[in-house]
C-alpha cells in the first residue's frame, strides 16, 4: 500500500478499559482507500472492542477516530453511519420478515406521491445494485428464507447503498461453507478494488493471510504489529498473536492416576453438527474442547451438557449406564450441570438474589411437598459464597449488582450444589478479572480432584493449557487432534487449531 | 423519573380529585345512573337533568359502563353519600336483587328503568319499561303490510341481556300477525353499532339480493343499515325498520329512507320516572308499582307530534305539567 | 484513569442509589392512596365510615382474587387476557349449574372447575406455542365471550338461592363475605410466591426462561400450571360474582382483565415479568376502588369519570419505579 493513498479511516491513541482492565491501550490504525486490512489476535486480545469503537456501539475512553475529514472523541451508530462506516457481523443484524429488497432499502425506502411505497421502484433499484455487485439474489424473496451466505450479500449490498466507504467484517466465514467463503472473497476484492476500505477480521489466519493488504497484530489490547499482506507468513503471524510470554504458563496440578472412563461417547452425530464423535472421560479428568468458531466444540459441550437433544446417531453412557437426556432436568438428575458462557442471557436470572440463583437447580434439595425452606437456602448460599470466595457476601443481594467474575462464581455455585458430577463449561472465565480467573480455575481443579468429570469450551489458549488434563481440537464438528498440555506452549497450541484449517482461499 | 415529573404528576392527580367537589347542597338529592355512555342513557340523562332543575332536586349521575359489578358499586357509593332516592338505568335486566337489598336496608327508594324483574318489584320504589317481547311488534305489523311475501333480515343488538332476542323475536310476531307470507334470510348481531351494522347489511345484501326489507333493532343501527344500502346503490328498494325513535332514526325518516320505528325516547320516560321516584319519596306515589314507558309508532305522517329524545326545556316543563303515568300489570313473555 | 480503587466504588455507589429508587417507588403508591383518601375525606366526611370503607373492599373482591391470580402470570412473563370472559363462563357453569340440580355445592364446583380448565388450557396453548400470550389469550377471551352467550342463551341465568344469601348478602363480623375470599386469596399468592417452589419457578421463568430452562425447571408444565392456577382463581371470583349478582351474565367479567392488569402494574409487577409482589397488587386493586368510589362521594358526574380514572392510572403507572 503506498502512503500516498488518502486514508478513508484512521484511528490514534485509543485506549479503553472495562472494570480496571485494559481492554485497549494506545492503539493505533488506519485502512486506506481500496485496502483490505486484516485485524488478528487471540481471543481477549481486543479485537472486538476495537470494533465496536470503529462502529461506534462503543465509546473510547481516550483517542479519536478521523473519518471522512472528522475527528470523533467518540462515535455514536448514528454518527458511524452517516460517516460511511458499515459493520457486517457473522449473522447480520436484518429483518428476516422483508423482503431482501426492503432490507436493503430500510430506511430509505423509495417513495411516489404524498409518501406512499414504491415498492416497485425499490425492486428495481435492488436489482440494479445487486447486480452491479455481481450478486444473483431474488430480491423479492422473504430475507428469512434466504442462507447466512446469501444474509450476508445483503447486508452487503445494504452497506453499499448507504455510500459505506468502511466495511467492518467481523468474522465473516464462520457459518459458510467453502464455495461460499470464496464468493465472498470475490466480493471483497471488487469492493476494495472500487474503493471500499474493508476491515477483516478473523480467526482464519489462511483467509486473513490470502486476502489482506496489511494485517494488524492485536495482543493484550496492544498494537503488537503491522505487518504487509504479501510478506508474512502463518508461523510469524502465529508467533506475533501468542507474544513470547516470559512467564511460562503455570503448571496445573499433580498427574492423578487414569480412571475409569466416567463418560463414553461411540459415534455420536447429531444435526447441531457433530459428525461421528468417539470420545471417553473419566473420572476427575478435566478435559479442554477448542478449535475455530463453528467447529464443533460448542455443539459437543451441548450434546454432553444435555442441551441438545438432536440426536441422529452413535450412543453415550454415563457411568455405565446409557445417557440420552431428552431434556436438560434428565440431564441434571444424571449429576450433569451445564453452566453456559453467556450468564446474562442464558445463565443467571438477573431479577433474583444470589442466594435463590444459587439453589435454583436443586430446589428440590431445599423442599418438601413443594414448600421451601428458607432458612436452609440462605444457610446453603452463604456457605457456598463462602466456598467460592463470592462477594459480596450478602446471599440476598441481586446477582446482577455483581462483577462478572463474581456471577461466574454463582453459576459454578449453582452446579455444586445440583450435585454436579460432569460440569460442562463454556468459556468458564471470560471476561473476568484475573483474579477471578486464578480462582475459579482453582475450583474446578479442587472439584475434579474430588472425583467430578470437567469439560470445558474455550478458545483463550494459556486456560486450555492451564487447566486442561487433555486438549481436545474440534474441526467440521469431529475431532481432529488430542493434545496433552505437557510441555504445550500457546504457539503450538494456535499452530494446531490453525493447520487443521483446510479451507483453501484462492 | 425526575423530579418535576414526579411533582407534575401529583398535581394533576389532585386537581382531577379536587375541581370537580366544588359543587353541593339542595333540597333532595337524586343519583342518576345510566348503564353505559351511549346515546339513548345520555339523552334520558339531559332531560332528568331539565326536569331535577325546574323541580330543584340536586342530581347526581353516575355511569356503570356496562359492568353489572359497577353498577352494585355506584349503588351503595350513592347510599353512603347519602341520597334520597336512586333512579337507575340498569345494565342487567335481572342482576339487580343486591342492589335492592343495599338499597332497602339503608331505606333509599331505588326506580328502574329497563330492569324488569318480577321478584324485584315489591321491594322497589317502581319500574318503568316499555314491552320487550312486544316492541318490535308494530313495526313487524307495519313492514308485513308492505311486504305481504318475500326476503327479509333481522339484525340486533349484543346479545346476552335478553333484549336483543325478544326485540328481534317481537318483529317477527308482528310480521306473522300481519298475515305476511315474508321469510327472514338472516338474523345477525351488532352489538347495537352502526358501524357493525352496516358491515352486517352489507354481507346481507351480498349473500341475498333478493332482500326486500331490513329490521334493525336500534336506530343506531338503521342508519348504518342505511348506509350500506345507499352503497349497494339500493336507496328506496329495501323497506328499513327500526326501534328507538333516535334524532338520527327521525332524520331518516325525514328523507325517506326509513320506513318507520318503533320509538321509546329516553327523555320523557326519565322526566317521568324523576317525578315518581320524588312521588315515592314524598308518600303520594304508592311504591312497588309497574309503569309502561311512553312509546309510539312514528313515521313520515306524524313527525311532528313525536317526542323528541333531544327535549329542550320547555318541552320538559311541558311534560311536567302531564298527568303521572299510572301503575299497570307487567307485561309477561308470550307463551311459546 | 481506572484503579482499581475507583472501579471498586463502582458498584458500591450503585448500590445505595438503586434501593433509594426502590423504596421510593414502593412509597409513592401508598402516597398517592393516601392523597386520595385525605381528599375524599375532607370532601364526604362519611367516606371514612366503616360501612363505606367495608362497602370498597366489597366492590373490589371480585376484581382483587382475579388480580392475585394474574400477578403470578406477570411475574412469569406471562398475561391472561381471557380472564374477563373466563370469568363470565365460570359463573354461567355456577349458575346454570344451581338453576339445573338446585345444588349450591355442585355449583361452586362448577365454576371453580371451569376456571381452572381454562387457565390450564390457556396454559398449554401458551406453554406450546411460539406466540405470545396476548395474541392466544386475545383469541381465547373472543372464543369465551362467546362461549358465554351459548351458555346465557343469550339471556340472564337468576337465581342461585344460598350463594346469594351467603356472598350477597351475608357477612361476619360486619365484614361481607366476598372481602374474605379477597384475602384469603391474597394470602394463598403470597404464600405460593413467597414459600413454594412453584412461586420461586415463576419468579425464574419470568426473569430469564432459558436460564430456567437450563436449570432444569420443567417451563412447559410448570407455566400450564401458573395458567391453571390463576383459571381457579378467576373460577373461585365468577362463583362469588354470580352470588353477588344472584344471577349468571354474559356480560357479568367486562373489563376485567384490563383492570385486573393495571391493578398488578400500578402494584408494581413490570409487564417483563422476573419480579413482583401480590401486596403490591393490593394496592393497585385498591387504587381504582377508591378511585371510583371517591369520585362517586364526591360527585363527579358520569361524564368525568372516565377521564379522570384514566388520569390517575396514568399517573400512579408513572410514579412506579423503572422497572
Amino acid at each position: 500500500m503506498t502512503p500516498d493513498t488518502p486514508l478513508a479511516i484512521q484511528v490514534q491513541g485509543v485506549t479503553k478499559s472495562f472494570l480496571g482492565q485494559r481492554a485497549l491501550d494506545d492503539v493505533d490504525f488506519e485502512v486506506a482507500r481500496g485496502e483490505v486490512h486484516g485485524l488478528v489476535g487471540k481471543n481477549g486480545a481486543g479485537k472486538s472492542t476495537f470494533m465496536k469503537i470503529l462502529s461506534g456501539a462503543q465509546p473510547p475512553d481516550s483517542g479519536q477516530i478521523i473519518v471522512g475529514g472528522t475527528a470523533f472523541k467518540a462515535l455514536n451508530p448514528a454518527e458511524g453511519r452517516a460517516a460511511g462506516i458499515a459493520i457486517v457481523y457473522q449473522n447480520p443484524e436484518l429483518h428476516l420478515d422483508l423482503s431482501v429488497a426492503a432490507n436493503i432499502f430500510l430506511g430509505a425506502e423509495p417513495r411516489k406521491a404524498f409518501g406512499i411505497l414504491d415498492d416497485k421502484a425499490m425492486a428495481t433499484r435492488a436489482t440494479e445494485l445487486l447486480a452491479r455487485l455481481g450478486l444473483d439474489l431474488p430480491v423479492n424473496q422473504r430475507l428469512g428464507d434466504l442462507d447466512i451466505a446469501d444474509r450476508q450479500q445483503v447486508a452487503i449490498a445494504k452497506a453499499v447503498r448507504e455510500k459505506a466507504h468502511v466495511l467492518l467484517l467481523d468474522e465473516p466465514t464462520a457459518a459458510l461453507n467453502k464455495a461460499q467463503a470464496e464468493f465472498l472473497f470475490r466480493l471483497i476484492r471488487d469492493l476494495a478494488r472500487q474503493g471500499m476500505a474493508v476491515v477483516y477480521v478473523s480467526h482464519h489466519l489462511d483467509e486473513v493471510l490470502a486476502i489482506s493488504d496489511r494485517i494488524t497484530v492485536l495482543r493484550n489490547g496492544r498494537k503488537v504489529a503491522l505487518v504487509e499482506g504479501g510478506s508474512a507468513d502463518k508461523d510469524g503471524l502465529i508467533s506475533m498473536i501468542v507474544g513470547r510470554t516470559l512467564d511460562a504458563v503455570e503448571t496445573h496440578r499433580s498427574v492423578r492416576p487414569k480412571t475409569e472412563p466416567f463418560l463414553v461417547m461411540d459415534g455420536v452425530s447429531n444435526a447441531g453438527g457433530l459428525d461421528n464423535v468417539s470420545l471417553e472421560v473419566g473420572r476427575g479428568e478435566i478435559v479442554g474442547l477448542t478449535g475455530l468458531i463453528g467447529g464443533g466444540a460448542n455443539a459437543l459441550a451441548a450434546v454432553i451438557g444435555g442441551i441438545d437433544h438432536r440426536h441422529v446417531a452413535g450412543r453415550m453412557s454415563l457411568g455405565g449406564e446409557p445417557y440420552a437426556p431428552r431434556a436438560v432436568r434428565e440431564a441434571i438428575a444424571r449429576g450433569v450441570l451445564f453452566i453456559p458462557e453467556d450468564m446474562r442471557g442464558r445463565g443467571l436470572v438477573m431479577s433474583l438474589s444470589i442466594a435463590k440463583n444459587i439453589s435454583l437447580a436443586a430446589l428440590r434439595r431445599l423442599s418438601k411437598l413443594g414448600w421451601l425452606k428458607l432458612a436452609r437456602e440462605t444457610g446453603v448460599a452463604t456457605d457456598m459464597s463462602e466456598r467460592l470466595d463470592l462477594n459480596p457476601r450478602a446471599p440476598s443481594r441481586e446477582v446482577r449488582f455483581l462483577s462478572g467474575g463474581n456471577q461466574r462464581k454463582a453459576l459454578l455455585g449453582r452446579a455444586i450444589f445440583a450435585d454436579g458430577r460432569l460440569f460442562v463449561l463454556e468459556e468458564p472465565t471470560q471476561g473476568v478479572d484475573v483474579e477471578s480467573q486464578r480462582q475459579i480455575h482453582d475450583h474446578l481443579r479442587s472439584l475434579a480432584n474430588k472425583g467430578a468429570t470437567i469439560v470445558f469450551v474455550s478458545t483463550d489458549l494459556e486456560e486450555l493449557i492451564a487447566l486442561a488434563d487433555r486438549i481436545l481440537v474440534l474441526r467440521n464438528g469431529r475431532i481432529e487432534q488430542a493434545l496433552s498440555p505437557d510441555r504445550l506452549d500457546p504457539e503450538r497450541l494456535l499452530s494446531a487449531i490453525q493447520t487443521q484449517s483446510t479451507r483453501s482461499v484462492n | 423519573m425526575n423530579i418535576t415529573r414526579r411533582a407534575l404528576a401529583v398535581l394533576a392527580l389532585g386537581t382531577a380529585i379536587l375541581a370537580p367537589s366544588l359543587s353541593q347542597a339542595a333540597e333532595k338529592t337524586i343519583a342518576f345512573m345510566r348503564g353505559g355512555p351511549d346515546p339513548y342513557y345520555q339523552y334520558g340523562m339531559n332531560a332528568a337533568q331539565a326536569a331535577a332543575d325546574k323541580l330543584g332536586v340536586n342530581l347526581i349521575t353516575y355511569s356503570a359502563n356496562n359492568d353489572p359489578t359497577q353498577e352494585l358499586a355506584n349503588v351503595q357509593d350513592a347510599i353512603t353519600k347519602g341520597v334520597d332516592g336512586i333512579l337507575i338505568y340498569a345494565v342487567s335486566l335481572s342482576s339487580e336483587k343486591a342492589a335492592i337489598a343495599q338499597a332497602k336496608k339503608a331505606g333509599v327508594p331505588i326506580f328502574f328503568q329497563y330492569g324488569y324483574d318480577p321478584s324485584i318489584l315489591a321491594d322497589s320504589a317502581g319500574i318503568m319499561q316499555i314491552d320487550l317481547y312486544r316492541f318490535g311488534e308494530p313495526v313487524g305489523e307495519a313492514i308485513g303490510k308492505l311486504l305481504p311475501e318475500g326476503e327479509y333480515a333481522t339484525i340486533t343488538g349484543k346479545l346476552g341481556r335478553g333484549d336483543a332476542e325478544a326485540f328481534v323475536q317481537s318483529f317477527k310476531n308482528g310480521i306473522a300477525k300481519s298475515g305476511s307470507k315474508a321469510v327472514s334470510v338472516a338474523d345477525l348481531a351488532a352489538d347495537w353499532d352502526r358501524q357493525k351494522a352496516m358491515d352486517a347489511a352489507s354481507q346481507i345484501l351480498a349473500a341475498h339480493p333478493n332482500v326486500k326489507a331490513i329490521y334493525a333493532a336500534n336506530d343506531d343501527m338503521a342508519v348504518g343499515v342505511a348506509i350500506a344500502i345507499e352503497r349497494a346503490g339500493k336507496t328506496g328498494e329495501i323497506l328499513i325498520g327500526g326501534n328507538n325513535g333516535a334524532p338520527y332514526g327521525v332524520e331518516l325518516i325525514e328523507k325517506g329512507q326509513m320506513t318507520l320505528t318503533g320509538s321509546n325516547p329516553p327523555s320523557i320516560a326519565s322526566v317521568h320516572a324523576l317525578r315518581l321516584l320524588l312521588g315515592v319519596i314524598d308518600g303520594s306515589v304508592k311504591p312497588g308499582q309497574f309503569y309502561y314507558a311512553p312509546s309510539q309508532v312514528i313515521t313520515k305522517d306524524n313527525l311532528a307530534d313525536a317526542a323528541p329524545w333531544d327535549a329542550k326545556p320547555e318541552m320538559v316543563a311541558k311534560w311536567l305539567e302531564e298527568p303521572l303515568p299510572q301503575g299497570a300489570a307487567p307485561p309477561v313473555p308470550p307463551s311459546e | 484513569m481506572s484503579s482499581p480503587a475507583a472501579t471498586a466504588a463502582k458498584p458500591a455507589s450503585r448500590k445505595p442509589g438503586a434501593l433509594r429508587g426502590q423504596d421510593l417507588g414502593r412509597y409513592t403508591l401508598l402516597i398517592v392512596l393516601l392523597l386520595i383518601v385525605v381528599v375524599t375525606a375532607i370532601g364526604n366526611p362519611r367516606f371514612l365510615s366503616v360501612n363505606n370503607l367495608l362497602n370498597i373492599l366489597f366492590q373490589v373482591s371480585a376484581l382483587g382474587i382475579v388480580a392475585s391470580g394474574q400477578t403470578i402470570l406477570l411475574i412469569a412473563g406471562g398475561l391472561d387476557l381471557s380472564v374477563g370472559a373466563a370469568l363470565s363462563v365460570a359463573g354461567l357453569a355456577t349458575a346454570l349449574t344451581i338453576m339445573h340440580t338446585g345444588s349450591v355445592a355442585l355449583g361452586i364446583l362448577a365454576g371453580v372447575v371451569a376456571g381452572t380448565v381454562i387457565g390450564a388450557i390457556n396454559g398449554m396453548l401458551v406453554a406450546t406455542n411460539r406466540a405470545t400470550p396476548f395474541i392466544i389469550t386475545l383469541g381465547t377471551m373472543t372464543f369465551l365471550q362467546g362461549v358465554a352467550i351459548l351458555m346465557s342463551g343469550g339471556s340472564p341465568i337468576n337465581g342461585t338461592g344460598a350463594l346469594f344469601d351467603v356472598f350477597g348478602l351475608g357477612d361476619f363480623l360486619r365484614v361481607p363475605w366476598p372481602v374474605y375470599a379477597m384475602f384469603l386469596a391474597i394470602l394463598v399468592m403470597f404464600l405460593i410466591l413467597r414459600f413454594t417452589t412453584l412461586g420461586r419457578y415463576a419468579f425464574a421463568i419470568g426473569g430469564n426462561e432459558e436460564a430456567a430452562r437450563l436449570s432444569g425447571i420443567p417451563v412447559r408444565r410448570i407455566k400450564i400450571a401458573l395458567y391453571a392456577l390463576s383459571g381457579l382463581f378467576v373460577g373461585v371470583a365468577g362463583v362469588i360474582l354470580t352470588g353477588v349478582l344472584d344471577s349468571g351474565l354474559p356480560s357479568m367479567g367486562t373489563g376485567y382483565e384490563l383492570r385486573a392488569i393495571a391493578a398488578v402494574v400500578i402494584g408494581g409487577t413490570p409487564l417483563i415479568g422476573g419480579r413482583g409482589t401480590v401486596l403490591g397488587t393490593l394496592g393497585g386493586v385498591l387504587l381504582l376502588g377508591l378511585v371510583s368510589n371517591s369520585m362517586n362521594l364526591l360527585g363527579v358526574g358520569a361524564n368525568f369519570q372516565s377521564a379522570v380514572l384514566g388520569l390517575i392510572i396514568t399517573a400512579a403507572v408513572l410514579l412506579q419505579k423503572k422497572a
